[in-house]
């Protein structure tokens, strides 16, 4: 009971430096604003210069990178358990390299339609993963035939993508941006596509506790307690692969956030999925969050990729911890 | 309670189970025996839903398995496999907590009658004094019981577990082999296990069925099917099986490898 009660704090807390941590990311960029200029704007007062700083360009793009490093922690998080694998992420469905195909394959190749990437790369991230899943189907669905299918799709969608960007080589600096992965110039409009999305997304992400909890017990104490192991593993799949789609989609693939957040949540909050979903959902908005104020401050003018700054910064963090071994 | 109709199991091509029909009897302790290999985690697993089963029907308390959902008969049966596994971070209690699962919707968080079927699942193992403990630094033992007492928690009629003595010292094996028949006489559960200890068997199960090669060649009270012929013929050893009250009644003794007489002839 005590641990409950610990449990619920820290993810109150880290909720808590979330939001702190909103406030201060809007206030770095090419102009340094001040935390009253910047909570005045949020209020809907503020100069002009404010206003259009934070509404146009601050506040649309820490909304994003929230939501996508929800999205994607969740995704890595449930895909952990359904695999029983600690390296998975939603990387290993094929999302990422379907969604990334036909991504560039559009900007190189008709760059006049440049504004379908978004949908059409959610549909070919979800095809690739229907594809991984098909080929492992066979009279149920085990783990490691998933991981074994999920590295034939990706090598294969993979070699496409490296296929277009040799062929039309003279086109790929648009295209750079996308596949590491950026929040740059996101709309009111991506928003509210993204928001909407996340929002189901995480919601029935907190439906698939107990399973995923069950599954965690193995396959065989998985359905001695009643719990269709064949049936949750597709539909967790489809959770988790459905929020990494919506986010490759709008933000091109963020590589490490799956990976690792659940591992750092877990090591603070331990493995029942009632708080590890909860509290992966704030750590992987945080992390996404640094990452992308990092990204756009460190070498400004120029914006690395977030998804460079992620590892870069990510993994040492992530090794420390992991030796530490908290708990 | 459960009973097999011309149950046949394939691992792809290979046949492991070609016919096999026996009944389980309500109350009674029944243990599945046979050599390494002859088909007996099969035989459990298919009853369990674990594997599919090419041929033949299961009953469950005479209704056909094939026509029930997962939960129904979970409520019904609980199957321990060999080996389990635990989070690290997972309580004897949290763990626990999972064998009520059956009997949840899925909107149903944990409630009253949980914890009080988690403590009695508790107090029915003897697990009170590790109740708050990690799973995973109790000993092999200890650890056997945390899954019985899932199971317990799950409020079965039937448990079957797979070689649930196996791995354990000799002071663990009869202290788990008198908790089953504890809960056998206390809560008339009956047990199906599969063993490898013919004198264990003899002494704690009221039946036993041996499989060799996937069919049954036996079936009956310990002492009238535990006779040398058999042991020399399924397990290939030769036995000394004596009724001596100070070894405790029946008892058996394995002796050294012999071959059977049909081996003997090709030699
Ligand atoms: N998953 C499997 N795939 C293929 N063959 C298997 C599998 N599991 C068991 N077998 C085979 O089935 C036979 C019976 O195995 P098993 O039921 O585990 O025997 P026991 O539990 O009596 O030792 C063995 O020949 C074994 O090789
Ligand atoms: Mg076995």
């Amino acid at each position: 009971m005590k641990k409950t009660r610990t449990n619920i704090s820290i993810i109150l807390l880290s909720a808590a430096s979330l939001m702190v941590l909103l406030i201060l990311a809007m206030r770095f960029g090419s102009v340094t604003l001040t935390y009253g200029e910047i909570v005045d704007t949020l209020f809907g007062g503020g100069s002009d210069l404010a206003r259009n700083i934070i509404m146009n360009v601050r506040l649309p793009r820490v909304l994003v990178a929230v939501m996508v490093g929800a999205n994607l922690a969740v995704s890595g998080t449930l895909l952990q358990a359904v695999m029983q694998n600690p390296l998975a992420d939603s990387g290993l469905t094929g999302v990422n390299a379907g969604a990334s195909l036909v991504a560039i394959f559009i900007m190189m190749l008709f760059p006049g339609y440049t504004y379908l990437v978004p949908l059409a790369a959610f549909g070919g991230g979800i095809i690739a993963c229907a594809m991984v899943y098909t080929l492992a189907w066979k009279n149920g669905i085990k783990p490691m035939r998933i991981i074994l299918a999920g590295v034939a799709v990706n090598a294969i969608l993979g070699s496409g993508t490296s296929l277009l960007s040799v062929l039309y080589s003279d086109r790929i600096q648009g295209v750079i941006a996308w596949m590491n992965g950026s929040l740059v110039g996101k709309s009111w409009g991506d928003i509210r596509v993204l928001a909407t999305y996340s929002f189901f997304g995480l919601a029935a992400s907190m439906f698939c506790i107990r399973y995923a909890n069950a599954l965690q017990l193995g396959d065989k104490m998985a359905a001695n307690v009643g719990v269709n192991t064949n049936v949750y593993r597709v539909l967790l799949s489809l959770v988790a692969v459905f929020l990494a789609g919506i986010s490759v989609a709008i933000t091109g693939p963020i590589g490490f956030i799956g990976l690792a957040v659940p591992h750092i949540s877990r090591l603070i909050v331990g493995s029942d999925h009632k708080y590890l979903l909860p509290l992966s959902v704030v750590v992987g908005s945080m992390l996404v969050l640094l990452g992308d104020t990092f990204a756009r401050t460190i070498a400004s003018p120029i914006e690395l990729p977030v998804g460079l700054i992620m590892a870069i910064i990510g993994a040492p963090f992530f090794l420390y911890l992991l030796r530490k071994g908290a708990r | 309670m459960i009973k097999t109709k011309n149950l046949n199991v394939k691992y792809e091509k290979h046949e492991v189970i070609p016919d096999f029909s026996f009944e389980v009897v309500q109350g009674e302790i029944l243990s599945i025996l046979g050599p390494n290999g002859s088909g007996k985690s099969t035989i459990l697993n298919a009853i369990a839903k674990f594997i599919a089963h090419q041929d033949g029907v299961i009953y469950l308390e005479g209704s056909d398995m094939a026509k029930m959902g997962v939960k129904a008969v979970a409520k019904r049966l609980s199957v321990l496999a060999q080996v389990n596994q635990s989070p690290e971070d997972f309580t004897v209690r949290d763990l626990i907590y999972y064998g009520r699962l059956p009997h949840k919707k899925w909107y149903e968080q944990k409630n009253e009658k949980d914890d009080c079927v988690i403590e009695w699942a508790i107090g029915q193992t003897n697990l009170s004094a590790l109740a708050d403990k990690r799973v995973v630094t109790l000993s092999g033992g200890e650890r056997q019981r945390v899954w019985i007492a899932l199971a317990l928690a799950q409020e079965p009629k039937v448990l079957m577990l797979d070689e649930p003595t196996t791995y354990l010292d000799i002071c663990h094996q009869i202290e788990v082999l008198e908790l089953l028949k504890d809960l056998n006489k206390r809560l008339g559960l009956t047990i199906v296990m599969v063993l490898h200890d013919l004198a264990h068997a003899a002494r704690y199960s009221d039946r036993v069925v041996v499989l060799q090669n996937g069919s049954m060649v036996a079936d009956g009270r310990p002492e009238e099917v535990l006779t040398k012929e058999l042991i020399r013929e399924v397990y290939h050893v030769d036995a000394y099986i004596a009724t001596d009250e100070c070894l405790g009644g029946f008892c058996i003794l394995p002796v050294k490898i012999c071959k059977t007489q049909k081996e003997a002839a090709h030699a």
